[in-house]
């Protein structure tokens, strides 16, 4: 498993795909709290004659934007990244050259899954970290536990959809096509918790874990709120491992 | 457990296939096909394209599930869907290597390694060794992807040959090689007779003739012969001469030849006559043929006999199974 693991990072490191996530995570943990910070002097330079006034930024507003934004770009590239997790080396040839060895096909499953997850925690967790000690620097402190818990339900629906992309790409031909219908998901996902936001069935909607990272900043809801979407949606990432597992178990190669 | 020389002296065979059967879609790929690989063998898998040679080894290799039939690897029965414990002692090239995107020759080589176990310091000394046998030293650090197809296809033979196993199955291991890449890798198969079992596709028959000891020949998914390529080749063999006299004792040459009894075909090209026999009875015929011509005056400068080889035997048994057809 350890030596499936380590050809993954590699193979993904080096392809670009990985990087290219944690950069964007990256560039929005550095640039979001900056141009909160400076938007008066930003909108000054644009709009020549028009006094624009902005409300002061507070942290909680430059650390959401942060994860606003790897909730909508970070996952868009995400799922470009790995939409070929599965079905590029299905085409090439070298998932059939790897199961021809003492490799199941659970354990290659397994190495992209963990590499994909650790791709995903870290780069995360890390860019939060950034995000918030730029923040505090430059703006003030955000509270820790609302960040935390905002950051974990982002983590966990970032997670969905790596899962969802996975699936895709372990049961479709062509990473094209994992891609196209992950991306399809998602935006129509969006749309639907946009309809359902003030309904019972919000609570245990995986999108809801976004919709409540604001109030989490903000400490107008309990913790305990994501209980529900949280639950949901890993009960999703669970089935969708099994699912896709099992149908690849019996993919002729 | 044995190690893989010792277990190529148990008595058996290899590989098992007996009465397998897969269709994909409406098209019958292989119909109750049905052979067997002796251990320590070099045998020959033949087939023009689209026999179901490469199906037959993806049953094999357990990628692909049979609709009928069972098969028996190294003594084990395959179950698809089953992890089997013979993939260890097993090492497939296929007709195209590939290898995992952006590692280099030395990585791939150290994966191959890993998944099969091998220690870190005896991988490193065989991975050494193998790229200087392969002439991929220099090569060694850079990505794969930018190797020339002759390449990629010797780093495939060095991670088979990596992992020391006892069942060698390559899918056409020579066909993107050099006349002298071709030539190493020929006398290493050689070289693991008794010592490993190889079971091989390829379509340079004189290749297969130079170093197999049984072949398989198989069209349309069916067996259509299983044999030692000696057997094989007397079977088939074409008594068949050439003979080459002087150009103004030509005609009557071939006037003579004609009518002796025991010949089958006469073939006239250039100043040559291409002698064909019936069967069974070319050396009555070349007595004759000769005594005659000697007596007749006909002076004779080339009197050759022609060797059948495997490309004339893999044709005639092509043409026979389509007659039968």
């Amino acid at each position: 498993m350890r030596v499936l693991l380590a050809k993954e990072l590699k193979s993904n490191w080096r392809s670009f795909r990985y990087p290219a996530f944690l950069l964007i995570i990256l560039f929005f943990a550095l640039l979001d709290p900056l141009m909160l910070k400076y938007m008066n002097e930003i909108l000054e330079q644009f709009a020549m004659g028009i006094e624009i006034i902005m409300p002061d930024p507070t942290p909680q507003d430059a650390f959401l934007s942060y994860l606003s934004d790897v909730s909508q770009i970070g996952i868009v590239v995400l799922i470009f990244a790995t939409m070929g997790l599965v079905a590029r080396e299905k085409e090439t040839g070298v998932t059939g050259w790897l199961l021809s060895k003492p490799v199941s096909r659970w354990q290659y499953l397994f190495a992209k899954l963990l590499s994909l997850y650790g791709l995903v925690i870290v780069g995360i967790f890390t860019g939060s970290a950034l995000a918030y000690l730029y923040t505090t620097s430059l703006i003030g402190q955000p509270p820790l536990a609302g960040s935390v818990m905002a950051t974990l339900n982002l983590v966990i629906f970032t997670l969905f959809m790596a899962t969802l992309t996975y699936a895709l790409s372990t049961v479709l031909k062509s990473p094209l096509q994992a891609g196209g219908i992950t991306l399809l998901i998602f935006f129509i996902s969006g749309m639907v918790n946009m309809i359902i936001n003030r309904s019972v069935a919000a609570k245990f909607y995986p999108n809801s874990l976004l919709t409540l990272m604001k109030p989490l900043l903000d400490g107008t809801v309990n913790n305990t709120e994501s209980t529900g979407p949280l639950t949901i949606t890993i009960i999703l990432i669970v089935l969708l491992i099994l699912f896709s597992g099992t149908w690849f178990s019996r993919l002729e190669l | 457990m044995l190690p893989a020389g010792e277990r190529n002296r148990i008595k058996g065979y290899a590989i098992e296939v007996s009465n397998l059967s897969k269709t994909f879609g409406s098209q019958q790929v292989l119909s109750a096909l049905h052979f067997q690989v002796r251990r320590g063998s070099v045998h020959g898998f033949l087939g023009p394209n689209g026999a179901g040679k490469t199906t037959t080894i993806k049953i094999i290799l357990g990628l692909t599930s049979a609709d009928q039939g069972q098969i028996r690897v190294l003594g084990q029965p395959l179950i698809y869907g089953r992890r089997h414990n013979h993939l260890r002692y097993l090492n497939y090239l296929p007709q195209d290597p590939v290898f995992p995107e952006g590692l280099t020759g030395a990585e791939a080589l150290s994966l191959v390694a890993g998944v099969y176990g091998i220690e870190r310091s005896k991988s490193r000394f065989r991975i050494n060794k193998l790229l200087d046998h392969f002439d991929l030293q220099d090569a060694a650090n850079r990505r794969v992807g930018v190797y020339s197809r002759g390449m990629q296809q010797r780093l495939g033979l060095a991670a088979v040959l990596l992992t020391e196993p006892e069942l060698l199955i390559l899918d056409e291991p020579v066909s993107a090689l050099d006349p002298d890449g071709r030539k190493r890798v020929l006398e290493i198969i050689n070289k693991l007779k008794g010592r490993a079992t190889v079971f091989f596709s390829s379509h340079i028959l004189a290749d297969v003739e130079r170093i197999c000891d049984y072949v398989t020949i198989i069209n349309k998914g069916r067996k259509l012969l299983d044999a030692k390529i000696r057997d094989l080749l007397n079977r088939y063999a074409i008594e068949q001469y050439n003979l080459t006299v002087k150009p103004e004792h030509f005609q009557l040459a071939a006037n003579l030849i004609r009518q002796n009894s025991h010949v089958r075909k006469v073939t006239a090209h250039l100043n040559q006559l291409t002698v064909i026999s019936k069967p069974g009875e070319s050396s009555k015929m070349t007595e004759e043929i000769l005594y005659g011509l000697v007596n007749s005056g006909v002076v004779i400068t080339e009197f050759t006999p022609t060797r059948t080889n495997l490309e004339d035997a893999f044709f005639r048994v092509l043409q026979e199974y389509q007659q039968v057809e």
